[in-house]
């Protein structure tokens, strides 16, 4: 197994393919395994699909949109929030496959279209995959990972990142060889021969301060204990969004750093939360989230820190490391997925958070990208879930596959 | 440390104690499952046992263990359920791919190319199915577990097999080679028996042989000392004087004939041929001549019936069937009552001469039949009035033997026994 990761910030999509094509394929193209591509909304989709296509890539591409840039063992990396990062994987001994399906009304449906093809083109119709890669379009991850799971089970991991713009603007796309989206899910499938190793991680922390949702809608709670939601969210964070509370507005700068949490398992006491984001209040107090909720949660309000954002995608890592078992040595690469939000909260410590990374991986090649939702399985307990505020890393080894057991 | 620091040193606290707790339980399930395995009584049965644990420490519905039974097809040889004996899977990429030691797992079998052709019951009982590399006593097979859950197995299944299996299979290797041992001693014991046996009949053999050889050896020294003395010369008329140079002579032949079978049967032990001087030879005169010989020797009454359609020159060593024959009319007489016939009847058969003697004697024992061909065996060593070193029908087989023809015997106790000898007409 061998990983190359390769950037740009060109701003022309021929001269940034170019530049990353020339890192990333010493060997001849189709040697490829599987490829994947992330870039910020400057870029035209299309245009980066044709330049792949007229390079003689036949490897499965999986692609997408991040926020404002991507990080590398070369740091944090953008122009002006304008970059984009590959990463090749040559495998030649495993199977790679990417399927790609507009979202619509169908979520569940759609991920499952998108998983089959995937599985099809991997060449492994019906097998269960080690992991699932996915990146889709914001907005339905949950009925997407419950789409993978009703197909493949509930414990392969499924791992990845929502697209992603600038702004929160719906420049967000997907891509894969032939086919371009704004409202799509792409999946890849991953047969490995070598170990890989996940986890998923938000590392905030319970204040105390819960309640029970008592009317809620998809990502908008409307109640908690009876009362608006923002109303209650406001009190529990001492007035953090006073100034937004009578109108309503957004409000996802402000709540980076306390966000609200649904605990999902407590394991040898030790309790796990999945995190949503609070985007916006609604006029009539409600609160709009990037993940879902029902009535009858138990909500509880997070608390986290610009210092321990800095370390703690380091430290997910290291956790990724130590649950393969892996060395230095044994890393051949890295896929991290960092909350957009938490980015755009350290934006100027940026460089920092990838010399951590960096440095957990020992200086081995990664690609990090900048998402709005994030998916992983909580290890211990083998949870999929879509949180926010989160980060999930996938690393690669040059092991073969079985080597560590458990 | 601040609490989110704390909590995240907890997580990693925990992610050890899950891991150990696992590895805990999979040890645990490992353990049982080979101290099942090592207590059983055979391979088929450990077999058994092996699935039976795998369902249990997995938590499936079924297992069973698959092998290239002809080319290009995978048969069920081990199973927890009857549904699956007769179950084949074509060779393909997915069979293919486990044998070259990588575990595959389908989360719905259905989907798959290999498992298609499958019977709706089969493909239901088996939704989701994990095919793993066993290597097993004698060849290399696949384990397939089953569950009628979609999606059921995952990657701790996989994990756990990969540890369970290479310890299954060797203690499964063990137990075959602890079985072939206990055969192997078992097939010892029966030898040295055999060899004790053999002992004893060759200690037999020579006290026989020197009582056989001591009586014509006394005979014609009895004989010759008659005759030499000058003395008793003048007491036996000329007709005494010749019947006992007769009796002197006809010990002496039964002497040669004691030595030549001595000597056949060292040849045999030695693993050469009997010498045959083969020619055509009319296997009527052949007959008629050695019952002649015994009718006036013995007075019994021995009937020759020849078929018309048989050939009257055969392809043989004269001298040795003639030996053959001797042999077979001579036990007859030995063993069955002085007024009974002994029929000798002779047809053609297949390219061959059969020639069949049959007496109305005593007959003999399953056992004994079992022993009759066997070297320094006599079917009643306690009859000291039957004569003989046991030889007889051992070299005799080994000359039929060595013409391409046959030997039998047929006998049941107490109505007579019958030996048939087959020859082939004509030379190979």
């Amino acid at each position: 197994m061998k990983t190359l990761v390769a950037s740009s910030t060109k701003a022309s999509e021929a001269e940034a393919l170019s530049e990353i094509c020339s890192e990333l394929f010493h060997d001849n193209p189709e040697k490829i395994s599987w490829l994947l591509i992330f870039h910020t909304e400057h870029y035209d989709t299309r245009r980066i699909v044709e330049e792949i296509d007229s390079r003689g890539i036949t490897a499965p591409v999986h692609g997408g949109s991040t926020c404002y840039g991507i990080m590398s063992n070369t740091g944090f990396i953008h122009k002006e929030g304008r970059a984009i990062g590959a990463m090749a994987l040559y495998d030649p001994a495993g199977s790679y496959g990417v399927g790609i399906t507009e979202i619509g009304n169908d979520p569940e449906g759609a991920a499952g279209t998108a998983l089959h093809q995937a599985l099809e083109r991997a060449g492994r119709p019906g097998e269960v995959p080690s992991t699932v890669w996915i990146s889709a379009a914001p907005g339905r991850e949950e009925s997407l990972i419950a789409g993978i799971a009703g197909i493949l089970g509930p414990n392969v991991p499924i791992v990845g990142g929502s697209t992603a713009d600038n702004s929160i603007s719906g420049k967000w796309s997907q891509f894969t060889n032939h086919a371009t989206a704004v409202d799509a899910v792409v999946i890849s499938v991953f047969f490995p021969s070598v170990d890989i190793s996940q986890t998923f991680h938000s590392g905030y922390d319970p204040t105390g301060k819960t309640g029970i949702v008592t009317a809620a809608e998809g990502r908008v709670i409307h109640q908690i204990d009876y009362r608006p939601a923002a109303e209650v969210y406001n009190a529990w964070t001492g007035g953090l969004i006073s100034p937004v509370l009578p109108t309503g507005g957004d409000i996802v700068p402000l709540t980076t750093l306390a966000p609200i949490g649904k605990k999902v398992a407590l394991m040898h006491d030790v309790e796990y939360y999945r995190l949503a984001h609070p985007q916006m209040v609604t006029p009539d107090g409600s609160l709009l989230l990037f993940a879902s909720f029902e009535t009858g949660d138990r909500v509880t309000l997070m608390s986290g820190s610009r210092e321990s954002l800095i370390p703690r995608a380091g430290r997910v890592v290291k956790a990724a490391m130590d649950a393969g078992n892996f060395d230095f040595q044994s890393v051949s690469g890295a896929l991290i997925i960092y909350c957009a939000g938490c980015m755009l909260t350290i934006r100027e410590d940026m460089e920092l958070v990838a010399q951590e990374i960096s440095r957990n991986l020992g200086n081995r090649p990664f690609l990090g990208i900048f998402t709005f939702g994030e998916q992983g399985q909580f290890e211990v307990c083998r949870i999929n879930t879509h949180g926010n505020l989160m980060i999930s890393s996938l690393i690669f080894s040059n092991r073969p596959k079985g080597s560590h057991s458990l | 440390m601040n609490n989110e620091e704390l909590r995240e040193l907890l997580i990693d606290l925990n992610r050890v104690r899950d891991r150990e707790r696992r590895q805990r339980i999979v040890s645990d399930g490992i353990l049982e499952g080979l101290q099942i395995i090592t207590q059983s009584a055979d391979t088929q049965s450990a077999f058994n046992h092996f699935l039976q644990s795998l369902r249990d420490i997995l938590g499936i519905d079924h297992a069973f263990v698959v092998r290239l039974s002809s080319p290009g097809i995978f048969s069920v040889t081990a199973t927890t359920s009857q549904r699956f004996e007769h179950t084949r899977w074509p060779a393909g990429d997915l069979f293919t791919r486990v044998l070259g030691g990588e575990t595959v797992i389908l989360f719905d079998s259905s989907r798959h190319p290999e498992w298609s052709s499958q019977t709706e019951e089969v493909r239901r009982l088996a939704v989701s199915a994990l095919h793993t590399p066993l290597i097993t006593p004698n060849q290399q097979a696949i384990l397939v577990c089953l569950s009628s859950q979609k999606g059921y197995f995952h990657s701790e299944h996989q994990a756990l097999l990969k540890r369970f299996t290479p310890l299954a299979s060797q203690a499964l290797n063990n137990l075959e080679s602890s079985q072939r041992l206990r055969e192997e001693a078992m097939k010892l014991k029966e030898a040295q028996q055999r060899l004790k046996q053999l002992d004893n009949l060759k200690s037999e053999f020579i006290s026989t042989a020197a009582h056989e050889l001591r009586t014509p050896i006394a005979s014609i020294m009895g004989y010759t000392e008659l005759l030499s003395d000058r003395q008793s010369q003048t007491c036996f008329s000329e007709t005494q004087k010749e019947d006992f140079l007769l009796e002197i002579l006809s010990n002496a032949d039964r002497l040669a004939k004691i030595i030549d079978d001595i000597l056949d049967v060292s040849r045999i032990e030695a693993g050469q041929p009997i010498p045959l001087h083969k020619q055509r030879v009319s296997i009527g005169n052949l007959l008629a001549k050695t019952i002649e010989r015994f009718q006036i020797k013995s007075g019994r009454t021995i009937v020759l019936d020849i078929s018309q359609d048989t050939p009257d020159l055969v392809y043989l060593d004269g001298h040795r069937i003639a030996q053959v024959i001797d042999n077979i009319i001579s036990n007859a007489i030995k063993y069955s009552p002085g007024g009974t016939t002994i029929a000798v009847n002779v047809t053609s058969d297949a390219g061959s001469v059969r020639i069949a003697v049959a007496d109305r004697g005593r007959g003999m024992s399953r056992d004994q039949l079992e022993r009759i061909f066997d070297k320094f065996y006599r079917a009643d060593a306690a009859d000291s009035a039957v004569r003989g070193l046991g030889l007889g029908m051992s070299i005799a087989r080994q000359i039929v033997d060595d013409h391409g023809g046959t030997i039998s015997v047929d006998s049941m106790p107490g109505e007579g026994t019958t030996v048939v000898v087959t020859i082939p007409h004509s030379p190979p």
